[in-house]
């Protein structure tokens, strides 16, 4: 009786099995019109308008769940194209800041070239390091004395005057800016010729003052002041005549000629420095010369 | 209950289940993956009604699928056959009363079809690679059925109970409730 009922499933198995692949035989050999191609089509016919029906009948629980499906779905394009977004947003931020390199870097180049300072032997630099004090007063740059870097030796950056160099070691230097307290330098208006001293307003960062002028009445808002050379015993210059160092922003009247005091707005954006350049040759000749009143110098 | 009785409800169970399965159940997707409840419909019918009948249903259920999606005929019901045969002869062995049976039994005939069809697919020369977007439907829709398992085997159960006398959960019914009667004792 056992083997009977044994023998009895396996024998439906090995029928069910052979059918379904004595059917998969016949269908891959028919035509296209053969019995079970046609059955099938007959199948569709009859079963397609029972479908529609049904497919109509339960639509709204179809899409009830086709909206918690979708829901599901969107939730998860939605976290897919935050990624996205946010790759998108860390590439376009490194493009600024590699466009804003650029600019920099172009108006570095222009500065040079527009008062010749290429004959010093400019050695550009990164700035690596800045001190985070409101007042900005020293950077730090990616090049030192083996690029030929020097203590005392001139900065510019976009725009014009930056600095000198303070401090030196093989890889690195760090720079004092012109709006360091101790920081001055002669120099004079390109309009007129004035000639005075650069000096940073106290508490005032991003300020200079244009100090000692000998005729204060001839400087008007909007003149443009250059370095000079060391036209002044009192103040060694560091350097060479015709750099750029700003514009005249304002000027506040006092009871005499010598209580005028005179604003000067950096031509260099001290406060977001990438590139600088470091005039590491500079002659002494061109130290102790004076600027051209006449040459118009390009901040 | 008599055989055509049987053979009425389980048609009817067939043909209905085909219909609904083709023309609302495909249409919803989970994660991308459209829901497929006919493994667990055959795995159901052959838990509760052997190996006989599960394979019976399977070749029966994979042979009307097969023709109304103008598939390769014999293919489903090839992989259906065995899925019920399978479900069946687990009933035979090991009579599973469980509660959460169906669910283990669902999720393994799921497993089990959606990888049959798809190795039978590629023998037979579907050009389709072998993707991980394969692999993580067939991992949703053993999940999904996994969790409508209970749901779906309730329902077939319901449907067929008239004609179960053997239904495991029947007989341990009645089994533990006569071993706690009084009157049982007397």
């Amino acid at each position: 009786m056992y083997d009977r009922t044994v023998r009895r499933r396996r024998l439906t198995l090995a029928g069910f099995v052979a059918l379904s692949l004595i059917l998969l035989t016949v269908w891959f050999g028919e035509s296209a019109g053969g019995v079970l191609h046609s059955l099938q089509r007959g199948a569709l016919a009859v079963l397609a308008p029972v479908q529609e029906g049904a497919n109509r009948a339960i639509a709204p629980v179809r899409d009830a769940f086709g909206w918690a499906g979708d829901t599901l779905d969107a939730k998860s394009e939605r976290d897919k194209l935050a990624r996205r977004n946010r790759a998108l947003e860390e590439q376009v931020t490194r493009q600024q800041f590699q466009l804003s390199e650029f600019a920099q870097l172009k108006a570095l180049e222009q500065v040079n070239a527009a008062n010749d300072l290429e004959r010093f032997r400019p050695v550009r630099a990164k700035v690596i390091g800045q001190s985070p004090s409101l007042f900005y007063s020293e950077i730090i740059l990616d090049r030192g004395s083996s690029e030929g870097i020097e203590e005392d030796q001139p900065v510019t950056g976009a725009g014009g005057l930056v600095g000198r160099v303070t401090n030196v070691v093989g890889n690195a230097a760090t720079v004092t800016l012109i709006t360091d307290e101790e920081f001055a330098a002669p120099a004079r208006t390109t309009r007129g010729g004035v000639a005075g001293t650069i000096r940073p307003e106290a508490g005032t960062p991003g300020d200079l003052v244009f100090e000692f002028a000998d005729k204060t009445e001839e400087v008007e808002e909007g003149d443009r002041v250059v370095s000079s050379g060391s036209g002044s015993v009192r103040f060694p210059s560091y350097f060479p005549a015709g750099i750029p160092i700003g514009k005249v922003s304002r000027i506040e009247d006092g009871a005499g000629e010598l209580d005028r005091e005179i604003h000067v707005r950096p031509a260099a954006d001290i406060t977001n420095l990438q590139y600088v350049t470091v005039l590491t040759s500079v002659p002494e000749a061109a130290l102790t010369a004076t600027a051209d009143p006449a040459a118009g110098a390009t901040p | 209950m008599t055989e055509p009785a049987v053979l009425g409800r389980l048609a009817g169970l067939l043909v209905v289940g085909v219909i609904l399965q083709t023309a609302v159940i495909s249409q919803v997707t989970v994660f991308g993956a459209p829901i497929d409840l006919f493994p667990l419909v055959v795995a159901t019918v052959g838990l509760l009604l052997g190996s006989l009948g599960g394979a019976a249903f399977g070749f029966a259920a994979g042979l009307f699928l097969d023709v109304a999606l103008l598939q390769a005929v014999g293919v489903t019901s090839l992989v259906y056959t065995v899925v019920g045969y399978g479900a069946g002869r687990l009933l035979e062995l090991r009579d599973p009363s469980h509660g959460l049976a169906p669910m283990a039994v669902g999720a393994a005939a799921t497993l089990a079809a959606t990888v049959g069809f798809a190795m039978l697919t590629f023998m037979l020369g579907v050009d389709a690679p072998v993707s991980l977007l394969l692999v993580r439907q067939i991992l949703v829709t053993v999940v999904v059925n996994t969790l409508l398992a209970l749901p779906v085997y309730a329902l077939v159960r319901r449907i067929l109970h008239p004609l179960l006398p053997e239904d495991p959960r029947r007989r341990r019914r009645r089994a533990s409730t006569t071993r706690l009667s009084p009157l049982s004792r007397a």
